[in-house]
């Protein structure tokens, strides 16, 4: 026996592989839609209920508002693209 | 055992869109491209234990999907999904039971008997069960998808030299247990 001819195998059919990959990557899809729109509205009401007055007088509220939704968006940026594989390099 | 001879001229321009535009469609025709070859392999690696391979080759396709723009066309995408899937099974299989032995076969058929062609297959993959996964991994990637040395060692993530001495003692072993050449 040698290894060509047994390892030269017919290929696998799909038996809905793809569509249960696309369905996992169609919901990570809308998860950071939703991310994203979830921080907007975010920042949308930060701006609405901050008084007009607060961009000269920066208190401790704007500024702590300001961080939490720093933090907001960093953590829903972490969370769709943290972690890099490495290269394969040629 | 063609497989580098067989690289689809499409597959650039998928990664392309997907890279660009997000292409939904151009992803799905990558899976429907290299489904079959990364779910072999990683049946290969777990013991013909199908639904773990799956399982892992989803898990490869939907890291593959995520990082997709760090992919640098210097290399094969195929040569960079065997690393992904790699990783994700070296970093299941240390979290959950170490590397798996199987027993031996009972029986292996006569060299000649080429009516049992899955049987052989069947046999092979039970063959396979005596080498280590790094060592199937090597055997696959090299004699499978004709991957060179430096490659298969990217993608395990080994040096070049332990790659070459990884290959000799499996085929060494397989020859030893089988007669395999």
């Amino acid at each position: 026996m040698e290894f060509d001819e047994l390892l030269n195998e017919d290929p696998l059919p799909d038996q809905g592989f793809r569509r249960a990959v696309m369905v996992r990557v169609e919901r990570h899809r809308r998860w950071r839609r939703i991310a994203f729109a979830i921080a907007l509205a975010v920042a949308a009401v930060v701006a609405l209920i901050a008084p007009p007055s607060s961009v000269t007088t920066a208190g401790p509220e704007l500024i702590g508002g300001a961080l939490v939704l720093m933090t907001l968006c960093s953590l829903a940026w972490i969370e769709t693209e943290s972690g890099r594989p490495r290269m394969i390099k040629t | 055992m063609a497989d580098r001879a067989e690289q689809d001229p499409r597959e650039a321009i998928w990664i392309a869109r997907v890279v660009a535009h997000d292409d939904h469609e151009a992803f799905g025709e990558l899976v429907a491209l290299h489904q079959s070859a990364v779910r072999r392999f990683l049946l290969r690696l777990t013991s013909n234990d199908s639904s773990r391979a799956d399982d892992l080759a989803q898990d490869t396709f939907f890291k593959a999907y995520k990082h997709i723009r760090t992919f640098q066309a210097r290399g094969r995408f195929l040569s960079w999904m065997f690393r992904i899937a790699w990783q994700l099974f070296i970093t299941e299989e240390r979290g959950s039971r170490g590397f798996t032995e199987v027993p031996m076969p009972d029986e292996i058929p006569a060299e000649d008997d080429a009516s049992q062609r899955v049987a052989d297959t069947r046999t092979f993959d039970q063959m396979m069960n005596v080498l280590r996964p790094d060592q199937r991994a090597a055997i696959v990637l090299h004699y499978r998808h004709e991957l060179t040395h430096p490659e298969i060692a990217e993608i395990l993530d080994l040096p070049l030299g332990t790659v070459k001495s990884l290959l000799r003692r499996a085929h060494t072993r397989l020859r030893e247990a089988h007669g395999i050449r």
